[in-house]
């Protein structure tokens, strides 16, 4: 039981890791530096 | 303190750095793609890796690719490390019989060693296989060092190019990094150790009989004391030598003995703990040296150094010189250095390395992010210990972590160009880029997500029986161990003031998400940053430019560094370590 929790703790890290990437990425879109 | 005591830091200073330029420029040749002496050899290997893996080598990442690569790869080498942990009982090479890890313990020794961090809750000679040792934690010193140079070499391309998206490809970048950096050199260091004494075997551990038998008394679990005798001592065996190297080359820190380098199959000599330190401090110096080459300002890889090096000295100082001075408490017993005794505060520390080498050890494992220790830092005054607290609350920035330094520095350079321009009132700029809005919130969330996982887990650690129950000393020292515990995780240093019971359930676990949150949630901002800053045109200096290079820009770098850990760190701090220095001087010890 502890197994799988563990387990899935560590894909469910990862996988929001992953979408951390993608909310740091789209905090970049459209912003000034084009301009400059 | 002593003359020979200041020698031996300044030769080690000075060892570190003549070792900067030559390697500094090794690197920049190897993550370049230029040739070098090692290419006939290491080429076809190279290559046959990339066959076998079906790596493209000519694909480039962007930012985003090249995080989620080293995700996956981090992740996938977890769960290995996890589940090899889980049935070592039915592999190979395990002389001892050692049963399998609990589920709590291997899952934060898994993410320990995944992090580059080397938290160890466990003695390894009491409960990992050789097999567990060589194919799971060797094997994560080496892989989690790759994945740190990697991306601090995908963060200095993001400086040093214009006008692109791509930072490089993660797996190349890992690949070239173990094949030319980390492998050949943890060869050759390898064998200085074997010939330094670490021993390098398979063997079953050795049963010896004791020359004065020990008389002990044992309480047994119906709360009996017993006396018994012992004439037996059991001397654990290993292949050491190879791990230890990577041990601190790799700035990971795990010990293959739970005494780590106060343990004579570990750290035998002199020789052998100089050399030891030396391997800390040099890739993350080298890489200071890489960064000014290949952003094409020598002066700025230099002007970072110095900015480290001053840190690293005013550390090394002030440990030195607080156990130096010994106990107060101790009142009327001489503890003035002699031929017949070291001097000062030589609790906890080895008579073989003395006031100096520990003073100096403790000052390099936690300046880098190594963790490995000569000494208990649970053992020195309260001002000696906090000294490995501070630099690893600092970000561990000074020399840093393997590439985690380079990178970390990185997000303290953007903040003091930041605070530059605010204060000359132009648009900051970092070796012809732009600083704007996205930059610094990326340097923010970095610096931050440390700031929440140490005080966060602490604050809960202090006031929860789960997290207090594991406290060995009352009062001010107490917060101290709880408060490394964290500081330790989230800056993936390692170390740890011994005195904390970190192998229940909620320390296992709180310790691992710590580490995880600490590594992961901080290389992607920083990526993020690499890769805002590639896309960037180049701006011609102008005389409103502040130059990244030169005394006072260092001082600028110092400066934003100590005020940023100040404010954040201050409070704790004054409730821990320093409130015991001040109850220590009233006559109070803990």
């Amino acid at each position: 039981m502890l197994d799988a929790i563990f387990v899935v703790t560590t894909a469910l890290f990862f996988t929001l890791a992953i979408f951390y990437v993608r909310g740091c990425e789209l905090l970049g879109k459209g912003r000034s530096h084009e301009r400059s | 303190m002593t003359a020979n005591g200041w020698f031996q830091i300044g030769f080690f200073v000075l060892v570190i750095f003549l070792i900067t330029k030559p390697l500094g420029v090794f690197l920049a040749r190897v993550f370049s793609g230029e040739k070098t002496f090692l290419d006939p050899v290491l080429r076809p290997i190279e290559k046959l890796v990339y066959r076998l893996t079906g790596i493209e080598e000519k694909h480039e990442m962007r930012w985003t690719e090249y995080a989620v690569a080293m995700l996956l790869f981090s992740g996938v080498s977890m769960a290995l490390l996890y589940l090899l942990e889980r049935v070592q009982k039915v592999l190979p090479l395990n002389p001892q019989k050692f049963v399998n890890l609990e589920p709590g313990l291997a899952f934060g020794t898994a993410a320990s060693f995944t992090t580059n961090t080397n938290w160890q809750a466990y003695s390894g000679e009491s409960t990992m296989s050789y097999f567990t040792q060589m194919a799971g934690l060797a094997y994560h010193n080496f892989a989690s060092a790759a994945v740190g140079i990697a991306v601090a070499v995908a963060v200095i391309r993001g400086i040093a190019r214009k006008e692109t998206d791509k930072l490089g490809n993660f797996w190349v970048d890992t690949t070239r990094c173990l094949l030319w950096v980390l492998l050949p050199i943890c060869l050759v260091g390898s064998m200085v150790f074997v010939s330094q004494g670490v021993i390098q075997n398979l063997k079953p551990y050795t049963a010896v009989e004791l020359i004065e038998p020990q008389t002990v008394q044992v309480t047994g679990s119906d709360g009996k004391t017993t006396t018994q005798t012992v004439t037996q001592q059991v001397i654990a065996q290993g292949p050491v030598a190879s791990q230890e190297v990577i041990k601190e080359f790799g700035t990971n820190g795990g010990g293959f003995f739970g005494a780590n380098s106060a343990h004579p199959f570990e750290n035998p000599t002199p020789f052998s703990n100089f050399f030891q330190l030396v391997l800390i401090f040099t890739i993350p110096s080298a890489l200071t040296y890489t960064l000014g080459r290949m952003t094409g300002s020598q002066r700025h890889g230099w002007a970072v150094w110095a900015a480290m090096a001053f840190l690293f000295l005013a550390g090394v100082t002030t440990a030195y010189w607080a156990e130096a001075r010994g106990n107060p408490q101790l009142g009327r017993i001489n503890q003035t250095r002699s031929a017949m005794q070291s001097g000062g505060n030589m609790e906890g520390k080895e008579v073989r390395f003395g006031i100096a080498n520990s003073a100096l050890f403790a000052t390099v494992t936690t300046d880098a992010s190594c963790g490995a220790i000569n000494g208990q830092h649970d053992s020195f005054t309260p001002l000696g210990g906090m000294v490995p607290l501070i630099n690893i609350m600092l970000g561990e920035v000074v020399f840093g972590g393997v590439g985690a330094g380079l990178y970390g520095i990185v997000v303290f350079v953007i903040l003091a160009v930041f605070i530059a321009g605010l204060m000359v009132g132009r648009t900051p700029e970092y070796l012809g880029k732009k600083i704007e809005s996205y930059d610094v919130k990326m340097a923010m969330l970095a610096i931050l997500v440390l700031t929440f996982t140490i005080l966060g887990f602490s604050a809960l650690a202090i006031i929860k029986p789960f997290g207090t129950s594991s406290i060995s000393n009352p009062g001010p020292h107490g917060l101290s161990q709880v408060l490394y515990a964290y500081v330790s995780s989230a800056g993936n240093n390692g170390s740890a003031f011994n005195g904390l019971n970190a192998n229940t359930m909620w320390y296992n676990t709180s310790t691992a998400v710590a580490q995880l949150l600490g590594r992961f949630f901080m290389i992607i901002p920083v990526l993020a940053i690499a890769g805002s800053l590639a896309k960037k045109r180049i701006v011609p200096e102008s005389v409103g430019t502040f130059p990244v290079t030169g005394g006072l820009f260092a001082g600028l770098l110092v400066a934003t560094i100590v005020i940023v850990g100040a404010l954040t760190f201050f409070p704790t701090l004054s409730l821990g370590p320093i409130l015991e220095h001040l109850l220590m001087a009233a006559g109070k010890s803990f």
